[in-house]
């Protein structure tokens, strides 16, 4: 999928922008706070119905304005054209509209547009909480698989529903009331878990890989998937047995301890863990193999290449990885790349369209 | 907040504003219409508001909304009252009546089970549900509870309570939205629906 035009009213710092890539990969430079990364953003929104910084939609309107609105026309690998666009007015819900239409849903939005973001925080991925890494497998499957989605919707209600029945001690007879939900909780908690072994075992070769071409000679990455539920459960059957037989200590914590929601992923360099031994560079140069892994695997999944959206990543990777990812990066799809320098986005993306911010902060096509 | 320098239909605004599915603006819009309207017009209808709350009652063996006791779906003779389908509202009947699939009988739970909101099995019509397999007539009870975790919660909770009664249980296919309502699917999904139930394992 490649985006050929897009237009933003009142988004974030933009009161109008229009800008028209025709497909090709998009270079923006400039200094920081002008808005690189709010473009970004929109591209991110469009295809996933989010934002990557923040869960609060009124954040995203223009400051003393109350509707924004994201407008984008893509081609599709196969040919043929399709138009997305996103408008919230604030106090209301966002509203997606494909190719015209309203979506009933927002969610059946998602994925029409696969897109990659990286951004600086992404370190976060491979060195913070489980819950980030969960995160970013669930990010990519949202985008790939519409029931993943649901699935993953039905469990916060299920665990919603299952927390309040530990907490309301005064309740007799417990069990019998925790029953349906743990049958529910094991059989979302098995499809997810399902979904999220396959999906690894996609991504792991992949990521490997891209490692190996970030850092040649390097160590070797392992991704490892460590189901919540249990390595060694193999059945629906055998998840609602270990919730059972963990509803004592459940109800004494008050909280639900057999589920995906305890899922992690270990990865680690010649079989050392890089969230504990990891440096600074190697956390880097494994956040981009996960993410050139997530794009693989969703081009994969919908034959059609996603958009990489890499923001401010040149920065903080030296000359030779830069090269080597760039390399890398030439042969996938369509890329918008943000930079605070010129030169270093006009080498890594010779054929890329450039734009820059001018005095007065207009943002401007180079010729 | 006086919009209208006239407080009956600030308050009729208002009121209306607690409807479903009504907002500030098409309160306002049927405010105003009926102010337009005829007198006999807006006098039907609020005779039929305080009819409807002074009449309709709930049906001691199902839980329908009905005026007679009990309500004509359970006196009919022709239905088969060896089926018993279990929804969680009042609409939900019309809905499958509608379809024209279904010639057994209803069950009306009035909501789903929901720890969050306090619903309890004790919330719901369960225990007549019980009651009404006591004679052994019914053979077999369909639950097509809404297909969300709640109305699936719902479903078991229930399959479970009456596995030892001698009936056949089976839960309504899903043919329909996942995560959706029984109200938002159309009828020839419904009739498929349960056309298509399986027996709850």
């Amino acid at each position: 999928m490649r985006l050929e035009s897009l237009r933003l009213n009142d988004f974030r710092n933009y009161a109008e922008l229009s800008i028209e890539p025709g497909g090709e990969s998009v270079a923006i430079w400039g200094p920081n706070g002008r808005g690189k990364t709010n473009l970004l953003e929109a591209v991110f929104l469009l295809g996933t119905t989010r934002s990557h910084r923040t869960r609060k939609d009124p954040e995203l309107v223009r400051f003393g304005e109350r509707v924004f609105n994201v407008n984008a026309t893509y081609v599709r690998d196969g040919g043929g054209k399709t138009s997305l666009s996103l408008g919230y007015q604030t106090g209301g819900r966002k509203k997606g509209i494909v190719d015209g239409k309203e979506v009933a849903r927002l969610s059946e939005m998602v994925g029409r547009c696969g897109v990659v973001l990286v951004s600086p925080e992404d370190v976060e991925i491979t060195s913070g909480e489980p819950e980030r890494r969960r995160h970013f497998l669930d990010l990519t499957l949202c985008s790939v698989d519409a029931v993943y989605l649901r699935r993953l919707q039905e469990l916060a209600r299920i665990l919603k529903q299952r927390g309040q029945i530990l907490r309301d001690s005064w309740e007799s007879n417990r069990a019998r009331l925790l029953e349906p939900w743990d049958r529910q909780l094991a059989a979302t908690g098995f499809e997810i878990t399902m979904a999220r072994r396959r999906a690894i075992e996609e991504l792991a070769p992949h990521v490997a890989a891209a490692y190996a071409g970030l850092v040649p000679g390097g160590e070797a990455l392992t991704v490892r998937y460590r189901p919540g539920i249990g390595q060694e459960v193999e059945t629906e059957e055998a998840v609602f047995e270990k919730i059972v037989a963990r509803r004592e200590d459940d109800m004494r914590l008050k909280r639900t301890t057999v589920g995906p929601h305890r899922d992690d992923i270990a990865m680690t360099l010649d079989e050392r863990s890089i969230r504990s031994y990891g440096s600074r560079g190697q956390h880097r140069s494994a956040v981009l193999g996960l993410k050139i892994g997530a794009s693989r695997l969703m081009r994969d999944r919908l034959r059609e290449e996603p958009i990489l959206l890499l923001d401010d990543v040149f920065t903080e990777l030296d000359a030779g990885r830069s090269d080597r990812l760039a390399g890398m990066l030439g042969e996938a799809g369509q890329v918008f790349a943000t930079g605070t320098e010129r030169a270093g986005l006009g080498r890594y993306f010779p054929g890329a369209i450039r734009f820059s911010f001018r005095e007065g902060g207009a943002l401007l096509r180079e010729e | 907040m006086t919009v209208f320098q006239a407080p009956s239909l600030e308050s009729l605004v208002s009121e209306l504003t607690k409807l479903p599915g009504v907002g500030k603006k098409s309160a306002m819009r049927i405010a105003f219409h009926l102010l337009r309207s005829p007198r006999e017009e807006v006098d039907a209808l609020a005779a039929y508001l305080v009819d409807v709350k002074e009449k309709i009652d709930l049906c001691t063996v199902c839980g329908n909304y009905t005026e007679t006791e009990p309500c004509e779906l359970c006196k009919d003779p022709r239905r088969d009252g060896r089926i018993i389908c279990v929804v969680e509202q009042p609409s939900d009947v019309f809905l499958i009546e509608s379809t024209g699939e279904f010639r057994g009988r209803y069950h009306v739970l009035h909501g789903a089970l929901s720890p969050i909101e306090g619903i309890r099995p004790e919330s719901l019509k369960i225990g007549e549900l019980v009651a009404r397999l006591q004679d052994g007539e019914v053979q077999e009870v369909i639950l097509a509870t809404n297909p969300t975790v709640e109305g699936d919660a719902t479903a078991f909770y229930i399959g479970e309570t009456i596995k030892e009664r001698n009936v056949n249980v089976s839960r309504i296919a899903r043919g329909i939205p996942m995560g959706g309502e029984l109200e938002f699917s159309d009828q020839l999904t419904l009739a498929r629906a349960l056309k298509g139930r399986r027996g709850l394992e």
